[in-house]
């Protein structure tokens, strides 16, 4: 599997999530209590299905960094490999982009506003423990791919070696 | 009615779908004046089951007798069945396709595998093949398998009816919407679909909400690491993975929640939305698989929606009465069928048969 941008084709697919998988598929349907519902849902959500598909639209990442990409491996090979390609982009903890969620109506938004400011107050310590944090994640996923290409090193040395072997030159020095 | 029909098991294990219906079955046929007992290979039978059944190198199966084997993957269970002189019945619940598990898991796949390419072999060894549902029995059908009967999987709700364990509801204290699935984790349960689902309905519907995963994760782990860097990826605060869960716990969670979903694309019935219905929690459902028989007409049952619509659904039923009424009722009716099932009567045209 490649992990070059997504062609132009399957780029409305990214706004939903699902790679190489079309949104709603024609025969798209609801059945509630045994009746096709499926009209009524449609003129019900639609608006905002689509307001939601864009609005989401950032929030979903593109193929190359979608952990669903896993899902596509052929193997457990392939499955490692693709983890700890994966694991380079997820090593952050980021403080920036916190959603607050509040309450609808007056109430709702004045807690939504002593959380805002809140969290401003507590963001330096929050932002020196997840510094501190982030060196740590990096310092596990270096070890992880340094050993990760110490055993694919040790695995071709020995597929070298039983070749030699096999075609009766003696091990390799 | 007497004589001996005896069961044999790749595994007895607490939770399992195959293992509680093999109790069941084992009153109904002691009810009936059978002798009957359950074996399974003893590294495969969890220990608090262990005086509940007989280790497979004890079963001795004679003419006259009838062997039932509920198919999974090869074990010496299966080569018990094939080599026993009783009256053979194959009891099949459904193989996972292989190619769900690829990557995940290769072993556990090639082994799937070799189970689909077997199961032909164990059913035309078999004098009758009771299927949970008619979408198993067509699978089987098409690979020109005739002595087949469908016989839906058994049913008993009194472990759903113990007290709810508080360890359960202390950690779910604050109301929010939840909304709840229950299975192991594996890969044809497209529980990546459901994250995401829920990704839509907690960021633009409502973030008042949670999704609670009841399973084991143990089945398949890199599959749920991959779910854990979904959720991490989404920046979903509410997605609660529970792990395995005892009797008590699972009612527990089947109080909490406010709507039962699935997204699974590979069911050969689908136990837990029995469960769900038989709990009064509404059910929307993949409908796909075995998944309409468990069904019937009821709860809401879609196809082809993408996570986004999906999550519109998931709104529709927990945000309108009159819906979730019609939803309710229709699983009633599901439920009443259900339960009135005449089991004795099913069971004594089968073996009859």
């Amino acid at each position: 599997m490649g992990y070059s941008l997504a062609p132009a084709h399957e780029i409305r697919y990214i706004s939903s999530g699902i790679m190489n998988e079309p949104d709603s598929k024609p025969g798209a349907s609801i059945r509630i209590a045994g009746i096709d519902r499926t009209r009524e849902w449609r003129d019900r959500y639609r608006t905002n299905v689509e307001d939601r598909r864009v609005r989401g639209r950032d929030r979903i990442l593109p193929p190359v960094l979608n952990a669903r990409s896993l899902r596509e491996q052929e193997n457990e090979s392939a499955y490692l490999r693709e983890l700890v390609r994966l694991i380079h982009f997820k090593r952050h903890v980021g403080t920036h982009a916190y959603r607050i969620p509040h309450r609808p109506g007056m109430v709702g938004k004045v807690m939504l506003a002593a959380r805002e400011v809140l969290w401003k107050i507590l963001r330096y310590q929050h932002d020196r423990m997840a510094s501190r944090q982030n060196v740590i994640n990096s310092h596990v996923i270096d070890l992880l791919s340094y050993e990760h290409e110490e055993r694919v090193r040790e695995i071709e040395q020995l597929r070298a070696e039983l070749k030699a072997i096999r075609e009766g030159k003696g091990p390799a020095s | 009615m007497s004589g001996r029909i005896d069961q044999l098991l790749n595994g007895f294990a607490d939770g399992d779908a195959i293992s509680h219906e093999a109790v069941i079955l084992r009153q109904h046929l002691k009810a009936s004046g059978y002798e009957s007992e359950i074996f399974a290979p003893r590294s495969h039978v969890s220990p608090s089951l262990r005086e509940s059944c007989r280790d497979i190198s004890e079963y001795r199966g004679s003419d006259g007798d009838t062997a039932i084997h509920h198919y999974s993957t090869r074990s010496p269970a299966l080569d018990a069945f094939l080599a026993t002189p009783s009256r053979r019945i194959l009891r099949y619940h459904n193989i996972t396709p292989d190619h769900y598990f690829r990557g995940f898991d290769d072993r556990l796949s090639e082994d799937l595998r070799d189970a689909r390419a077997r199961l032909i072999d164990a059913a035309r060894n078999s004098d009758a093949v009771w299927s949970v549902s008619a979408f198993n029995a067509g699978e089987l059908e098409q690979a020109g398998i005739e002595n087949i009967r469908v016989f839906p999987l058994l049913f008993d709700p009194a472990g759903l009816e113990r007290p709810s364990l508080k360890e359960v509801l202390d950690r779910f204290t604050v109301k929010l919407t939840t909304f709840l699935t229950v299975g192991r984790i594996v890969p044809n349960k497209r529980l990546e679909i459901l994250i995401e689902a829920f990704y839509w309905y907690n960021y633009f519907v409502n973030p008042y909400s949670r999704l609670v995963i009841v399973g084991s994760e143990r089945s398949c782990p890199r599959y749920f690491t991959m779910l854990n860097m979904m959720v991490a990826d989404f920046d979903l605060p509410n997605v609660c993975f529970e792990g395995f869960a005892s009797p008590e716990g699972l009612s527990t969670y089947y109080r909490i929640a406010d709507a039962y979903v699935t997204t699974s694309e590979h069911e050969g019935y689908c136990l837990p939305l029995v469960e769900a219905m038989h709990m009064n929690v509404p059910v929307i459902a993949h409908r796909i698989g075995g998944i309409p028989e468990a069904l019937g007409d009821a709860g809401a049952q879609y196809n082809g929606l993408d996570p986004n619509e999906l999550a519109s659904l998931m709104d529709w039923v927990t945000d309108d009465d009159a819906v979730r009424r019609d939803l309710l009722e229709s699983q009633d009716r599901r439920m009443q069928m259900i339960r009135t099932r005449a089991i004795a009567t099913e069971l004594a045209d089968l073996i009859n048969w």
